[in-house]
């Protein structure tokens, strides 16, 4: 729905509640006004038939709009009510109570006028009050309500209709703007100035793109690194094959070959999509609380003697016992992870530590470490140092990397005097 | 041993079913959920070879009708769906095993012999104490003895043992040996298995000076136990 679609709405709106407001408070307008005057014509009623009874006489002196009239014996009367208003037809035949009827004045126009009437003693007293003035201060207020109602309308009208109209305007842009990030050009930017709602929208549709563009670079980074890193398998198990073709005799060695090539490919893909599921959060429900310090006694188990029959020293610096929730087995994998890469760049001889808790996990290496320009470049996929792309795929820490931001946690890289540390320091 | 395999991939599915009937097994393939049971009802199959995903009846509900209604034929699910919670999915529908696309024949074979054996020992899960020749495993107070001598083993090599013995005379896989005593089911690249491996025999072949765990080249291990003289 357009802003301005909108606008017109409220406007019907704001009419119809104030039309309903205008009526309602007619109504209790006018019932207080008729409440008070009969009210006061109960006291004036009162008065007169007191008057009436002790001095027999009606020597009152009626104020400008009131009237009292006394017929005795109760005979049907049509006539003047005190003075100066003439009932019109016969007050015998008008029941006790109040009533809002014309009286005829002595100059023969006729008023609205509230007259309460009641038999008392064998006499009909009436006492009349015009509402002429009321009727006036109705009028009055009427018309003040009519002209701030047209007026407030045109003035709301025009603020709404100012504002939804920049309101469309800035709808438009943050819709052209979509348009083109839905067409590709995800470099499209909404620029709204201001700071309302639509500016934090368009903010974060901006964050949205900028990340969907580092996702779609990333993306195409990283196929044409797996198109570039699949082809040298894929020629050496193409060229085996060929060979294989080409001689009578199957060489049992090349066929495993080419099975350990094939292999190869298929853990590309499947670490290729590890992490793109890792990364894509659908990981996280699989988090639990574990004991670092049980857990640190199996990973040890686990790859002490794998690291010492590599020709490798190894012990676990420290351990604590605290409880730190996370996805077992994608800690594995990032653990593991750690483990071959100390174990690919250390000298043998050398001593792979481990350090579990208080809040992190660490593994020390006395291998060369990282260069510090190139720590943000080597959790990039398919990133590898010096290029050696017979020692591993290059997706191991861009797995580390991914593992760790699944967890919020912070994956540690840091250079030593005597190696690398690495590992993930959770939070 | 006849087999029921449904696959509906054309060229998977004969592949299969000629390498298993050239294995000496009775293969029935199907490529429908629907025909499938209907098979299943009528025919006493010694193991089911299910894929996950195929038409007319999907394999996971295939496997969880089939065991609701009291049937026990050890299951083996083949699919590309390799993450946790498939497997888990899997093996709560009652599947005994869960082989990843794409897998070795090889592999194949081994867990079909693995769980063929493992549906004969299912009685031996829970019992105290294991005996394999001359090798006496307590599972309770996780200690090893070999003719009557106690073998100091730690947890993972006891584990290793323990499976070996369930699966004795069968080849179990690296892949198997992975998931079974280190619950991980992605490859570590690292020599974990060979280590392990390499320790248990040091420890339980060398003073004994004989070999009871071959090494299948390539492919996995075979526990052969030690007649008692």
């Amino acid at each position: 729905m357009s802003a301005i679609r909108q606008a017109f709405i409220l406007i019907s709106i704001y009419s119809v509640v104030f039309i309903f407001c205008w009526v309602i408070s007619n109504f209790f307008i006018e019932k207080k006004i008729i409440e008070n005057i009969d009210r006061d014509l109960s006291y004036d009623l009162e008065g007169i038939s007191l008057l009436w009874q002790s001095q027999k006489t009606l020597a009152l002196r009626p104020s400008q709009d009131s009237y009292y009239m006394i017929i005795p014996n109760s005979q049907g009367y049509q006539g003047r009510i005190a003075e100066g208003a003439i009932f019109p037809g016969n007050i015998i035949f008008f029941p006790e109570g109040y009533h809002s009827t014309s009286l005829i004045a002595e100059n023969g126009t006729s008023f609205r006028a509230r007259t309460l009437i009641r038999n008392r003693d064998d006499n009909i007293y009436i006492a009349a009050k015009s509402l002429e003035t009321q009727i006036q201060i109705r009028k009055t207020i009427n018309e003040i309500f009519f002209f701030s109602a047209i007026f407030s309308l045109i003035l709301i009208s025009l603020v709404i209709i100012v504002v939804a109209r920049n309101t469309q305007i800035r709808i438009s842009k943050i819709e052209t703007s979509l348009n083109f990030i839905k067409s590709g050009r995800l470099k499209t930017r909404i620029k709204l100035d201001g700071d309302d709602d639509l500016v934090k929208v368009s903010n974060s549709i901006n964050q949205t793109t900028q990340q969907l563009e580092n996702l779609m670079g990333q993306f195409k980074n990283q196929s044409a690194n797996i198109a570039h890193d699949l082809k040298t398998p894929l020629t050496n198990l193409r060229l085996s094959l060929e060979k294989k073709i080409n001689t009578k005799k199957i060489n049992q060695k090349q066929i495993r070959d080419s099975i350990h090539q094939i292999d190869e490919i298929i853990n590309i893909f499947d670490t290729i999509i590890k992490i793109a599921k890792i990364q894509s959060g659908s990981e996280r429900k699989k988090f639990s609380k574990v004991n670092l310090k049980e857990f640190g006694k199996e990973i040890f188990e686990t790859y002490g003697p794998v690291i010492e029959d590599k020709g490798f020293k190894t012990s676990i610096n420290s351990i604590s016992g605290n409880k730190i929730k996370m996805d077992k087995n994608l800690i594995f994998i990032l653990i593991t992870n750690l483990i071959q890469n100390a174990l690919k760049f250390s000298k043998k001889g050398t001593k792979i530590a481990f350090d579990f808790g208080p809040d992190k996990i660490l593994i020390k290496d006395q291998g060369p470490g990282i260069p510090n320009n190139q720590k943000n470049k080597v959790i990039k996929p398919l990133y590898q140092i010096n290029k050696m792309k017979e020692d591993g795929l290059g997706l191991g820490l861009a797995m580390v990397k991914a593992i760790c931001e699944i967890h919020k946690a912070d994956l540690i890289i840091k250079n030593n005097s005597t190696g690398l540390i690495m590992g993930i320091k959770f939070k | 041993m006849r087999i029921l395999l449904l696959e509906d991939d054309a060229r998977l599915g004969p592949w299969l079913k000629k390498n298993l009937t050239d294995d000496g097994n009775i293969t029935d393939l199907f490529s429908d959920g629907i025909r499938a049971e209907l098979a299943i009802k009528k025919i006493n199959y010694e193991i089911l070879i299910i894929d996950r995903m195929t038409p007319g009846i999907d394999g996971l509900s295939l496997v969880k009708k089939i065991r609701s209604e009291g049937n026990n034929i050890p299951v083996i699910f083949l699919t590309a769906l390799n993450e946790i919670e498939n497997r888990l999915e899997g093996f709560e529908a009652g599947a005994d095993d869960y082989l990843a696309k794409p897998f070795s024949f090889d592999e194949l074979v081994s867990r079909i012999n693995a769980i063929s054996k493992r549906s004969i020992n299912k009685k031996e899960l829970n019992i105290e104490t294991i005996k394999s020749g001359d090798i006496e495993l307590d599972l309770i107070k996780r200690i090893c003895f070999r003719q009557k001598k106690k073998i100091e083993l730690n947890n993972k090599e006891l584990t290793l043992m323990e499976y070996f013995i369930r699966f004795e005379g069968k080849k179990v896989t690296k892949a198997m040996l992975l998931e079974l005593v280190w619950n991980i089911n992605f490859d570590p690249t690292t020599s974990i298995i060979e280590t392990h491996i390499s320790r248990l025999r040091s420890k339980i072949e060398k003073p004994f000076q004989d070999r009871l765990i071959k090494t299948v080249r390539g492919s996995g291990y075979v526990y052969t136990p030690k007649k008692n003289i």
